[in-house]
């Protein structure tokens, strides 16, 4: 199959959620292969949630009235891409209790190159952010496992945990205009964290 | 009004009227849940979410915001009527093992 994209430029306002996701769905059903029915069904669930939680965090970081976004189908996977004018991704790294203690926001500064922080925890994963350059940076999840005497702090902020979690994939770039921008990876066959 | 508050044997049921429950109602929710346990003292408290058909991560953060206040003053809050997307919410964030969550308001009145 050759690769298929759809662009958007839409309100920034979560009241333009449905065409947002009506068009990811459409595309997704009438493009992607799946083997089973059950599949497509699983993959468009959790597209739903994925969708939500990252133009409604586009929508409430940016600055300009328009929030921009490109779907991106090939046979193995689903790219998202959504821009915005935004103020640049702060990272706020969370210790055991669940509090915020340090903030970073680009350009980042060298000595953080390739450090990973920790954005999100809960008693059995945890939210990594890598710096990979003074603009940009991925996010990912990892399960650390249920571990006896841990956290049990129960987060309150579930958005980045979401997204990486069902997601292949998470990038972030901020371009010299000001634009920030996220690029999702969802695999066809992926089994995200579920 | 997007929430009701009915008491019934000592319980509180919070109803939520709400087709989407998110970002844009969560504030305003969890300002009305805390005034239910500070105000009004409502110790045991059922949230009703029967006609909530999607919830997105800032509402179940005001949720579990306001299960840290009422267990702090020895209480508890249950949830009542998931739909299948937002089971499925309760079920990636896990927080089907924070909350007693029930198929019957019975069940969950008689849990406490």
């Amino acid at each position: 199959m050759k690769e298929e994209s759809v662009s958007l430029i839409i309100n920034s306002s979560v009241d333009y959620i449905h065409f947002v996701n009506d068009t990811a769905e459409v595309l997704v059903k009438s493009k992607a292969n799946f083997k089973k029915e059950e599949d497509r069904e699983k993959f468009i669930q959790d597209l739903r949630i994925l969708i939500y939680e990252l133009f409604s965090n586009a929508v409430s970081h940016s600055r300009s009235s328009n929030v921009s976004l490109r779907y991106t189908l090939s046979d193995t996977e689903l790219k998202i891409e959504i821009e915005t004018l935004g103020e640049g991704f702060m990272i706020k790294t969370i210790d055991e209790k669940g509090n915020y203690t340090e903030r970073n926001s680009p350009p980042y500064k060298d000595d953080i190159l390739d450090n990973e922080f920790i954005v999100y925890r809960d008693e059995e994963n945890i939210v990594l952010s890598k710096v990979t350059g003074k603009y940009s940076m991925e996010l990912y999840h990892k399960k650390t496992g249920n571990i006896s005497g841990s956290n049990k702090e129960v987060p309150e902020h579930y958005g980045l945990y979401l997204i990486t979690c069902l997601s292949d994939k998470v990038s972030y770039q901020r371009t010299e205009e000001g634009k920030d921008i996220f690029a999702i990876v969802k695999n066809i066959k992926g089994e995200g964290c579920r | 009004m997007n929430y009701e508050a009915i008491d019934q044997n000592g319980v509180t049921f919070l109803v939520i009227k709400l087709r989407r429950a998110t970002a844009d109602a969560a504030k305003d929710f969890k300002e009305y849940l805390f005034g239910l346990i500070e105000k009004d003292g409502k110790k045991k408290i059922i949230i009703d979410l029967t006609d909530v058909e999607f919830v997105d991560s800032s509402f179940l953060g005001a949720i579990v915001s306001g299960l840290k206040k009422v267990t702090a003053v020895k209480g508890d809050i249950k949830i009542v009527g998931l739909q299948a997307p937002v089971r499925a919410m309760f079920e990636l964030t896990r927080l089907y093992k924070v909350f007693e969550i029930f198929d019957a308001r019975e069940d969950a009145v008689s849990s406490f």
